[in-house]
């Protein structure tokens, strides 16, 4: 299944949810956080890639995963608008951010960079995938503490609360993942699998249907 | 051929030394912690000693370049606990992080590969190897921290010191295993696909695995 440039979802990716992350890019250099800048820039060309290459994507997995990249932008700008005391929430949202990120960059490797994957294969690799996304992200926070001063991960014990829960959500994921494709098969996330493409090369504007 | 053999044993040698030297400097009364040190040196010489013997009795062929990347990081582990290093000099443990992360990485490597090479249901392009190395790496430098975080909280054995402690070590994993996929990058285009997995002598056991495992996945 191919998206045409003017379908709704490509429309409201193009539109709104690229230059809300565009916008947010742009704050978090100025709000100096480094983590959500290079989560951002990654974003983007996670969900570009597919919309601008031309290359074939579920609507379905792409909306989905536009829009749970975004989701912690979104509360990333909450929290700067109206500064609420959300305290573990916005520890809760950055992880959120880790897994989405973590998960699509495995999934953006799987449907367009001619990787072929078993069900145990893709289990423990986007299990390593996740976690060691986990790992940039809270060298990105230390980089940022030495960087510019700030004190976004308090001490040792925070920290290692924080590569905790991303192992442990990364592990339940994978298990969840394997669980689903032992009953539904690898094609859930093989997304090319299912738009008819025969392989990661096939270009939508040429003719894969 | 016989040089390599010289290598090799010098490598169980060194280790096993070791851990001779620091039992007998606490049986004589020179040191207070030679018998954990000696410990440390000979479990390091035994896991030295397992890919040595297997290359000897050729069953499983590892080159020599890996064997002393396993060798480097026990041996500067095993030195770091004898002398006390890890508590005297505060970028031994940085150093010791980098090697051990090379080598995990490079095993990592080694699986891959042998899993792209022998599983029709597995295919990983050469260009992204490298990711997958260094996200392998990464991920064990992680699950290492957390072990030592859990053995503090639970035992309070002491092995993570401070928050830019912790933090160096998760840099140099990253490092290693960036080294390591730097590594793997340049062997592959220099190599072509299959020639490792003939210079491990693996092929008769793999070929039956892979023939195993594509029969496993069919059902």
């Amino acid at each position: 299944m191919k998206i045409p440039r003017d379908a709704p979802i490509s429309r409201l990716l193009r539109l709104a949810v690229l230059p809300f992350l565009l916008i947010m890019v742009g704050v978090s250099i100025w709000d100096q956080r480094l983590f959500f800048t290079i989560m951002g820039i990654w974003s983007i060309y996670l969900i570009a890639y597919p919309l601008y290459h031309g290359r074939c994507l579920r609507e379905d997995v792409l909306t989905a995963s536009a829009l749970l990249l975004a989701l912690p932008f979104a509360t990333y700008a909450a929290d700067l608008l109206l500064k609420p005391d959300w305290g573990t929430l916005a520890q809760i949202t950055e992880l959120m951010a880790v897994f989405s990120v973590g998960l699509f960059s495995f999934l953006h490797l799987v449907s367009f960079h001619g990787m072929r994957l078993d069900r145990l294969a893709l289990t423990l690799l986007c299990t390593v995938s996740t976690i060691s996304m986990g790992m940039l992200f809270v060298l990105g926070q230390y980089l940022s503490n030495i960087i510019f001063g700030s004190q976004f991960i308090a001490d040792n014990n925070s920290l290692m609360v924080s590569l905790g829960a991303i192992a442990l959500g990364a592990i339940l994921m994978a298990v969840v993942l394997h669980i689903s494709m032992l009953r539904k098969g690898v094609g859930i996330i093989r997304s090319l699998e299912d738009t008819g493409c025969e392989d990661a090369s096939s270009d939508c504007r040429e003719g894969c249907s | 051929m016989k040089g390599e053999r010289g290598i090799l044993t010098l490598f169980m040698l060194i280790l096993f030394g070791m851990a001779a030297y620091s039992i007998g400097s606490e049986l004589f009364g020179a040191s207070t912690n030679g018998y954990y040190a000696g410990a440390t040196c000979l479990v390091s010489g035994i896991a030295i000693s397992i890919p040595i013997v297997l290359r000897w009795r050729d069953k499983i062929t590892l080159p020599v370049w890996f064997i002393f990347l396993i060798f480097l990081a026990l041996f500067l582990h095993a030195l770091g606990v004898m002398q006390g290093y890890y508590d005297t000099l505060n970028w031994w443990d940085s150093v010791t992080h980098y090697f051990s992360s090379m080598m995990v990485a490079a095993i990592s490597f080694i699986f891959i590969y042998l899993a792209d090479w022998y599983l029709e249901s597995v295919h990983i392009p050469p260009r992204l190897m490298p990711v997958i190395v260094v996200a392998v790496g990464c991920s064990f430098g992680v699950i290492w921290e957390i072990f030592e975080w859990s053995a503090d909280t639970l035992f309070d054995t002491g092995m993570q010191y401070s928050l830019d402690d912790t933090m160096q070590d998760l840099l140099m994993d990253f490092l290693g295993a960036l080294t390591m996929g730097v590594v793997g990058w340049i062997y592959l285009r220099q190599h072509s696909p299959g020639d490792l997995a003939m210079e491990l002598g693996l092929d008769p056991y793999l070929s039956r695995l892979s023939e195993w495992w594509g029969s496993l996945l069919e059902r």
